[in-house]
Order: structure tokens, then C-alpha cells, then sequence
């Protein structure tokens, strides 16, 4: 039989045609994971609004939509036509372009979600044009003086020093404090445009800034200022190259943002546990961060968390476990005595009829472990157990008391164990939160666990802010996460390697003396 | 010209591509084409298999013919018995690092068995199933506001809508994509509604279940400890969690499963 003619053709196309297959196949993949579902021909700015807008800004664009009432801050009123994220000057109405940067960006850390990637491009231009020509007045009667925004120049330690300066001079630290921590002696007293109480930015939480946490976009805040908040713009108060040296110093005070890590790391001492957040003993244990988001499971729920963040450390001896535990928390507040306006009627804490002069509350913060662990024995619930598997709360509040508590959901009230094995001491300065609880390893109490070196204990934080209204499950609140109580490294560890060593070394020794003979 | 590669590195090459293919090529292969975000790893036991299918496959092939085994063990024999004679400063050098690898590999060999009789320092890991089977009370229920077309009826997505963006929002985001301003804390991530592996999978009657039972209301290889769900029965009515539900699909624009029933007709 004859070969095929076109058999050597095929034998030399074929990889290049499984290749293509290959390449066809990932760049579809590629392209239909990219494509925004919601992409039509015809593009109505109006039902867009209506559809994904309205339920927060309004049908008449007031930002008075029936979900208002529950976000602070408040969905943006075009009517006022006062925009925050601008790059035109104080007082005047933003370009187009900076409202469709900010739908498409979304505003962090608010109800403003990130529309790109969900809506087109023309999807968002069609309607910003709806929202700003129907509702925003003078809109398109005038250009707006645009706030040139240059290059940014490379950062030097002395431009830092030049900034703190500044940080000084145009008394930044008024409103966002000595350390930036948003606990300066104005805090309390703001109001935005509507005279609706406003809290300043905690500068050292880059996930915090609003409009970008980046030198570009702080710079831009200090060049036009943030209208209709007590945020002013001094683009004629300093100097380009002092503006940039603010900037770079209000970058300086950010810290990390929480990892994502779930475990936290208790170092071994032989020496006793520090009672002093200062003693350099701790710096032997690695902190671990964690955010902490809005109690959001039982109702009334509540969506403004006072504390987003925890950094902890562990250390432990022959006898005990300590944990230092630092959050920031602008105002110390150590007594209760507001009154509580629970319960309330609804799924979520109304903001509109939440009394803004409400507490404050006693500070707090909690660390939650299981009250049972083992072989078979379920993980509790993450927020506060449930009834037949409950968790061990460490309640310490600002008063500096310290009391456990049998937790078995959050629609009971927690019980006092009869006896707490916690120990606490606490310090507040500039803002900040620094937190030692100590507990023996073995309490001897039915109530509480046993800690054993190298076991993994799931473990959680809660944190009241007492000024911002927080107080019983209106709190703030982490997922599991894990202790663990760091091993000595075991003799036998050492023993196998060495035996590895002398093994593998035995072995080509002997396949040199065969090779050679 | 090209000289054929010696049948020694022919085996470490194969070894080294089959790794690279089960660790990164068929972890980001399976995520382009499986639409994820991260990279699927291949089990740890199939990883076990492969592997020594590929080992026993070269062992084989070497030990089939007498010469092929001797053209394997050649490189690996000079090398042992090291250079017969030193003539230029590159012999040398070669003599110097054949005995830095001669001294390396017990070493690395200890280091190896060190790090692996260390404790655990990392979170042990649960495998959680996503959508365990929906208990038999709720199987047969089907939204009382979906017409048989498939359809809902604007004002009742309207409604849906407000309560989705009211009760549902802090957590599965306005667009329902699982980025809502609350979502940052949990580290089990809120359900992505728009993605094609959340509701886009179940009948309706599932989601329902999930929305009044909540995350506690999960059997245990869901890992109800871990999720932040509420169970909404008694805080939103039935009739008020079927609008929701309408709403949601049209929200993250995907469609229902049918039932099974409804598609058999």
C-alpha cells in the first residue's frame, strides 16, 4: 500500500498544531475569565443607576437610598456637589474622569465597592454622565481649575525629616495625633457636610486611607484637600517640594497591613514571663497580625468595626503562657455607664436613629480558645461557641479587670466561670493599646483547657472601642486562627541528620574504593 | 552540529520535567481552564503515584538492556573515580568542585532529614466541601416568585434587591462578588456569587437552605465553625429570602440550576 502524499506533511505539522491547540485552548481560558459578564451593545446610564446605585444614592442622587441609613460613612449626596477624591481645586467640582476613577476604584474601607471588572468601560462612563448631569449642579457650566499633579520625587530621609516639620508646623496632629493615630484632641469634635460627627484617618493603617495610601494620592489630599470633610487642602499654604515631604512622612507612619498568617508562635523561656510590654524579653516572640472585621452574624449586626486590627505575641515557660496583644484605639475610655441602646428592632444597627452621643463603653478585648479540645471534639463556633460546645473567653476590660467567661453563642449572655486563672495588666499611650494576659499552662479548672507544647489551639480576638458605641455584641471580631506553643527542637532530629550525614558519606566512600578497584 | 544528550542527564532532565509539570504545570493549567484564582495542586498522594510511576518507569527502561545500563552509570562512575590526570588549570578546577559535590550531598542529605524531623509550625490544614448535600426537607422547594418561564417579576427583584443590598452587601459585596466591606476579616472568604462555582451550581431550593440554616446550620465536613453566614430563619421571612434569592441571581448575572425533575421533562 502507498503511503499517504500528505503523511509527511501531517508528521512534521503535528506538534506545531497540538502546540496552537495547546495555545488556543489557554488563550481562551484567558479571554473568558477577563471578559465582564454584564458586557450589552446598548448602554443605559439610567437603568445602570437604578440598578446598582440607587439603593444607597438615591433615586434623586441625595445619597438617601433606603440602605443609607445602615453605612457610615454616608453614600455621597451629588446634590451637595461636594466630592471628596478630586484633582481639581478645594471647593470646586471634581472632572469627569476623578468621579469615573473612583467608581471604577471604589472607595476602601467603605459600602463603595470596585465596579471595574464588574461594569464596562462604557457601562461606567455612561453612568457617571447619568449621576453628574441629573443631579450634581453646575455641572458642565464651567471648567473646574485643574491641580497639576506631578512626577513624584524620590524619597530621602531628609525629605521625612522636612515632612515631620511640617507635621508639626501646620499642626497635623491636631486632628490625626502625635503618632498618627487619628487620636488628636480635635478628633472627637468634627463634622462633615452634613454635621454628621467625623472621625480623622489612623495614618499608620495604609488599608485605612480612603483615597489611596500611595505618595501620589496623599500628596493629591494635601494639594486639593478632601471637600466637604475638615480636611483642607494646602496647596497655598506650602510649597510642591513641602507637600511631597508631608507626604512622604505620612507614608512613613504606615505599617504593615495583617498577613493573612494564621498562626501565632509562643517562644519558649526559662526565664519569667515579662509583666512590662517594654521588656525586651518579647522581642524573642514573632508578632502575628490579624484583622477583625464587624460583628455581622446575630442581629442587630453591626457594620462599623472600631477595631479592624490585632498584632499579638506569645511567650511561654516551664509554668505559664503570656500574650501581648496591642491595637490601636484613639481614646482610652475605662468607664461604662452609657446608656445601651440594645435591643434594638432589625437585621443590622440602624446609624440614622444610633445615638451618636451613645456610651462610651468600657474598652475591651477578648481572647476566645475552645473549652474542650481533642481527638473528635469539634471546633466551637468561631463567635463565642454554641450551645453543646462552648469556647473559654479572657474578657479584660479597661477598668483592668479580667474575668473568664464560658461563651455559647452570641445570643446568650456569656457566663462567668467560678474561677478566672487570667492575669492582666494593660497600658494605653498615644492611641495605642498594649494588652499582657498570663495563665498557667494547667489551671486544674474543668472549665479551661490544657496548653501543651506543639499542639495547635485554635484561637480568636474580640475587641471592644467603647467611644465608638461598642459594647456586648456590638464588637468587633477575628476568625480562628491558632496558638501554638513552639517545640525544642528534639534530640532525635539532630541524631537522624547526623546518621544521614555519616550515611550517605559511608556510602560514597564505598562506591569510590569499587570504582577505583 | 548538536550532540546527543548523554542518557544520564536524559534521566535527570525527565525526572526534573515530570516534577515541574505536576508542581506548576498542571496546578496552572487546571486554574485557566477550572476559571480559579489560585492554582490547583495536584493531591498529595496522586503526586506520590506519579512519581514513582516515573521512577519505576526509568528503572525499567534503564535496566532492559545491558548497554543503555552501562551508558547510564559511565558519567557517574568517572566522576566517583575523579580525573586520571591534571594537565590545565580547568582540570583542576573540575577536581576542586567534584569534591565540593562529593562533600555537599551529605550534607544536604543531613540538612534534608533535619528539617523534616522538625515540629509542624504551620496551621494544620482542614479540606472543607463546598456545597455538602442539601437535606432532604428543603429538596423539593422551588421559588414561588419564578414564573415557569424562568422569569421574576421586576418589582419583586426590586424588592430583593433592597433587602440583598440591606442584609447581604457588608459581606457578598453590591455586585454580589464576595467583596463586601466586611469580607476583608473572615479567612473563609464570603461566597462569590458571580463566579461560575457558587449558585451558579445549585437549585435554588439550596441556596434557600443555606440562607435560613447559615453557616452553623452546615454538617460538619463544611466546617460550620468557620463560617461567618447567619442563619436568617426568624429574622427575614421565607417569602422575603425567596425575593433575596431571585435578586441575588440577577444580581451576580447568572442563572439557577434546574432542578432535576424540571430538566428531565
Amino acid at each position: 500500500m502507498n503511503r499517504l502524499p500528505f503523511a509527511p506533511v501531517l508528521r512534521r505539522s503535528l506538534p506545531a498544531a497540538l502546540a496552537g491547540l495547546g495555545l488556543a485552548l489557554v488563550l481562551s481560558a484567558l479571554h473568558s475569565s477577563k471578559s465582564p459578564a454584564s458586557a450589552q451593545p446598548s448602554v443605559d446610564g439610567k437603568s445602570i443607576y437604578l440598578e446598582r446605585c440607587a439603593f444607597c444614592h438615591g433615586e434623586n442622587g441625595d445619597g438617601n437610598g433606603p440602605v443609607a441609613r445602615y453605612l457610615n460613612p454616608r453614600p455621597r449626596n451629588f446634590t451637595l456637589g461636594q466630592f471628596r477624591f478630586r484633582t481639581t481645586a478645594s471647593g470646586e467640582l471634581p472632572l469627569r474622569e476623578d468621579v469615573i476613577t473612583i467608581v471604577k476604584q471604589g472607595v476602601r474601607g467603605t459600602a463603595m465597592p470596585r465596579w471595574e471588572g464588574v461594569l464596562s468601560e462604557a457601562e461606567v462612563e455612561a453612568v457617571v454622565d447619568y449621576l453628574t448631569t441629573s443631579f450634581v449642579p453646575f455641572w458642565g457650566t464651567y471648567d473646574p481649575p485643574v491641580i497639576a499633579i506631578p512626577d513624584p520625587p524620590r524619597v530621602t530621609a531628609g525629605m521625612i525629616e522636612e515632612g515631620a516639620i511640617q507635621f508639626q508646623e501646620l499642626q497635623c496632629w491636631k486632628c490625626h495625633g502625635e503618632q498618627g493615630r487619628g487620636n488628636g484632641s480635635s478628633a472627637l469634635s468634627l463634622t462633615d457636610e452634613t454635621d454628621r460627627p467625623i472621625r480623622p484617618a489612623d495614618l499608620t493603617k495604609a488599608w485605612r486611607y480612603k483615597g489611596g495610601s500611595d505618595l501620589v494620592s496623599i500628596y493629591t489630599r494635601f494639594s486639593t484637600g478632601m471637600d466637604g470633610t475638615p480636611m483642607p487642602s494646602f496647596y497655598d499654604v506650602i510649597d510642591e517640594e513641602q507637600r511631597w515631604a508631608l507626604a512622604a512622612y505620612v507614608r512613613s507612619l504606615q505599617t504593615g497591613e495583617p498577613s493573612g498568617e494564621s498562626v501565632l508562635q509562643a517562644a519558649f523561656t526559662s526565664q519569667d514571663l515579662p509583666t512590662d510590654p517594654d521588656d525586651p524579653l518579647w522581642d524573642q516572640a514573632d508578632p502575628t497580625s490579624y484583622f477583625l472585621t464587624g460583628q455581622v452574624i446575630v442581629g442587630p449586626r453591626w457594620q462599623t468595626p472600631g477595631v479592624d486590627a490585632v498584632t499579638a505575641r506569645a511567650l511561654y515557660n516551664s509554668t505559664n503562657l503570656a500574650l501581648l496583644i496591642e491595637w490601636d484605639d484613639p481614646f482610652q475610655d475605662t468607664q461604662g455607664g452609657g446608656i445601651d441602646v440594645l435591643p434594638q428592632a432589625g437585621t443590622y444597627v440602624d446609624l440614622e436613629t444610633f445615638p451618636q452621643n451613645v456610651g462610651p463603653f468600657a474598652d475591651g478585648l477578648a481572647v476566645q480558645m475552645p473549652a474542650m479540645l481533642g481527638e473528635g471534639v469539634a471546633k466551637p463556633y468561631f463567635a463565642w461557641g454554641q450551645p453543646g460546645n462552648p469556647v473559654n473567653l479572657w474578657v479584660w476590660h479597661a477598668s483592668d479587670q479580667v474575668q473568664e467567661f464560658i461563651g455559647t453563642g452570641l445570643k446568650t449572655e456569656p457566663a462567668a466561670q467560678a474561677n478566672t486563672n487570667v492575669a492582666a495588666g494593660a497600658d494605653w499611650t498615644d492611641g495605642r493599646y498594649r494588652l499582657i494576659l498570663t495563665r498557667p499552662l494547667s489551671t486544674g479548672d474543668p472549665d479551661d483547657i490544657e496548653v501543651k507544647p506543639g499542639q495547635f489551639i485554635p484561637i480568636a480576638f474580640q475587641a471592644w472601642d467603647g467611644s465608638k458605641g461598642e459594647t456586648g455584641t456590638r464588637l468587633s471580631l477575628s476568625s480562628w486562627n491558632n496558638l501554638v506553643l513552639e517545640q525544642p527542637t528534639p534530640i532525635a532530629a539532630y541524631l537522624y541528620a547526623g546518621l544521614a550525614v555519616l550515611g550517605v558519606g559511608a556510602g560514597e566512600w564505598w562506591l569510590y574504593r569499587r570504582v577505583r578497584s | 552540529m548538536t550532540r546527543r544528550l548523554s542518557l544520564f542527564w536524559m534521566v535527570i532532565l525527565t525526572v526534573i520535567g515530570v516534577n515541574l509539570l505536576l508542581r506548576l504545570g498542571v496546578p496552572y493549567l487546571s486554574m485557566l481552564i477550572a476559571h480559579r484564582d489560585a492554582p490547583l495542586p495536584v493531591p498529595g498522594a496522586l503526586m506520590v503515584i506519579y512519581q514513582a510511576l516515573t521512577f519505576i518507569g526509568v528503572l525499567v527502561y534503564l535496566a532492559a538492556d545491558e548497554r543503555r545500563l552501562q551508558a547510564f552509570w559511565q558519567p557517574i562512575r568517572s566522576f566517583i573515580r575523579g580525573p586520571q590526570a591534571i594537565r590545565t588549570p580547568l582540570d583542576r578546577a573540575i577536581g576542586y568542585a567534584r569534591w565540593a559535590v562529593l562533600g555537599a550531598l551529605p550534607l544536604l542529605a543531613g540538612w534534608a532529614v533535619y528539617s523534616s524531623s522538625l515540629p509542624a509550625t504551620s496551621a494544620p490544614t482542614s479540606l472543607r466541601i463546598a456545597h455538602p448535600t442539601i437535606p432532604f426537607e428543603y429538596q423539593s422547594l422551588t421559588n414561588p416568585f419564578r414564573n415557569p418561564d424562568g422569569t421574576v417579576d421586576p418589582a419583586v427583584i426590586q424588592e430583593g434587591r433592597v433587602l440583598f443590598q440591606i442584609n447581604c452587601r457588608p459581606c457578598h459585596g453590591t455586585p454580589a462578588n464576595g467583596e463586601g466591606p466586611m469580607a476583608y476579616g473572615f479567612r473563609l472568604r464570603p461566597a462569590n456569587f458571580s463566579s461560575e462555582d457558587t449558585i451558579a451550581t445549585v437549585i435554588e431550593a439550596y441556596a434557600f437552605w443555606r440562607v435560613r440554616e447559615g453557616g452553623i446550620g452546615l454538617p460538619s465536613q463544611g466546617s460550620p465553625w468557620d463560617s461567618a453566614m447567619p442563619a436568617w430563619a426568624g429574622e427575614l421571612s421565607d417569602e422575603q429570602i425567596w425575593k433575596i434569592i431571585a435578586a441575588e441571581y440577577q444580581t451576580a448575572g447568572v442563572e439557577p440550576r434546574r432542578p432535576e425533575s424540571a430538566a428531565s421533562e
